[in-house]
């Protein structure tokens, strides 16, 4: 209280003047003006604010993440789906096999009437003789993968023993294993295609034959034009050496009967050695 | 709510100016200035605004005074309360809310000084003169002259002097509260109240015939 007291200094007549002084109030825009700020500052607008900048980074910076997230791991991620829909597709349709037979009158139903009854056996036993001819076959040293590889190797093996039996030759042992790994169940459409194939492959070997004996007649043809071109001087240059050889070449000329080339020599005989003395029947 | 606050807290600073301060805080069932500002953190505009009527118009004279210039003081008032919006969640009732509010206020200003070293010592404040019903022109004149002479003095008065003058005499503060406010020791704050009011007083005092 004392303190209190104390602390006032307190001049009545100082206090009094300002008071009837100081009678300044605040403008009323100002008064506005801050009214407005407060009320806007507690706004739920602006409450939301508050609370809606920490939510928007986080969201912005989680989304980033997970996009990068993405990204980095979106091949393997494909993969593995993929992977996953392969051995889903292959696990259901391992369950919707239906018996052999089933299959195979269905099929005849639906197949042409020309086409043999083998060509619609079931896929399970066609898949077992492709693996059971691919463990034995030992025509291709490379693995057999598929059952596309399969059936082009038993066509080319079709094909070569086609083309032995036509040329006569002996078949062989690799004929006798391709005849044994052949399987016994063909389908139709297989067999003319074989037939096909080998037609081609004859008339292939037919065309490549005759080609190359035109092209070997052609060019002996050619290659004896050139050397005689190329030969002109039908006594060689060592002949003409001495003028006693030279002149029984011209000689040999006449007996074989290439009067023209003799003649032509003999000119040349003369103008080299003009002097030469030479037999009657040389001239 | 505020229509009846305000008309419980009129009377009160009626009371308050009678005693010679602006503001007198009063206990009882008139809702204290912290607990209004912590209903305003919640939320509550209306509680706002009561205790923005109650500090209005002496925060507004302060730094009247203390700036000598109506825009600035205007601008600082702005300033102040929007500081005072913004403090509201960290807002703790510590201290009288009168305090903190002049502390800022007191803050604000010093930071004008800053802002504006070159400071106008010109002073733009004028003394109205309103002759009062039933005054004769020549005790009108003279209170005038009174009210001139006092408020020329105030202006006279160094920075430090006139802060604690007006922090005692708008905000109603102890030397104590006016020596939180103002940064300085309790000896300080009282021997620059005590220089202040000596002036007052002389100029109030002052015979004009002399002048």
């Amino acid at each position: 209280m004392k303190r209190d007291a104390e602390n006032r200094v307190n001049d009545a007549s100082v206090t009094g003047a300002y008071r009837a002084m100081a009678n300044e109030r605040a403008p009323a825009p100002l008064d506005e003006k801050v009214l407005k700020m407060a009320a806007a500052a507690v706004s739920p607008y602006a409450r939301a604010r508050a609370w809606m900048r920490p939510v928007a980074w986080a969201a912005t910076i989680a989304l980033s993440f997970a996009f990068v997230l993405e990204l980095s791991q979106l091949p393997s991620t494909d993969l593995n789906a993929t992977g996953a829909i392969q051995s889903a597709d292959s696990d259901a349709l391992d369950q919707r096999v239906m018996p052999s037979e089933d299959v195979a009158a269905k099929v005849g139903r639906l197949a042409p009437q020309s086409l043999p009854p083998a060509s619609i056996e079931p896929a399970d036993s066609r898949q077992q003789a492709e693996r059971k001819r691919a463990s034995t076959s030992t025509y291709l040293d490379a693995p057999v993968k598929d059952e596309f590889a399969l059936r082009e190797m038993s066509v080319l093996q079709g094909a070569e023993e086609l083309a032995r039996a036509q040329t006569g030759s002996d078949p062989g042992p690799k004929a006798d294993r391709a005849a044994a790994s052949t399987p016994s169940t063909m389908s139709a459409d297989n067999v003319s295609a074989e037939l096909a194939a080998k037609r081609r492959d004859e008339a292939d070997r037919q065309l490549a034959k005759r080609v190359n004996t035109e092209a070997r007649s052609a060019a002996a043809t050619f290659a004896a034009t050139v050397s005689e071109e190329a030969t002109d001087q039908a006594c060689p240059a060592a002949v003409r050496a001495t003028p006693e050889t030279w002149i029984i070449c011209i000689r040999e000329l006449r007996e074989s009967g290439r009067d023209k080339q003799a003649e032509d020599e003999y000119i040349e005989f003369r103008q080299v050695f003009p002097d030469f003395d030479d037999s009657d029947t040389d001239k | 709510m505020a229509a009846n606050a305000e008309s419980v807290v009129r009377p009160v600073k009626a009371l308050s100016s009678s005693i010679g301060l602006a503001y007198a805080p009063v206990m009882g069932h008139i809702p204290d200035d912290s607990a209004l500002m912590l209903r305003y953190k919640d939320g509550d505009i209306a509680a706002f605004e009561t205790l923005y009527r109650r500090h209005n118009d002496p925060l507004y004279r302060y730094l009247l005074r203390l700036c000598r210039h109506r825009d600035t003081a205007e601008d600082i008032f702005q300033d102040v309360w929007g500081k005072i919006v913004k403090a509201r969640a960290s807002y703790r009732p510590t201290a009288k809310f009168t305090t903190f509010l002049y502390r800022v206020a007191h803050n604000c200003f010093i930071d004008h000084l800053r802002r504006n070293k070159r400071h106008s010592n010109a002073a733009e404040l004028e003394v109205e003169l309103h002759a009062h019903p039933g005054e004769t022109l020549e005790t009108a004149t003279e209170r005038s002259l009174a009210k001139e002479r006092l408020s020329k003095a105030l202006l006279d008065l160094p920075d430090e002097q006139r802060d604690a003058f007006l922090l005692h005499e708008e905000a109603g503060l102890s030397i104590d509260d006016i020596a939180l406010v103002t940064g300085s020791n309790r000896e300080t704050a009282k021997s620059r109240l005590r220089y202040a009011v000596q002036k007052l007083r002389s100029a109030i005092d002052e015979d004009p015939e002399q002048t």
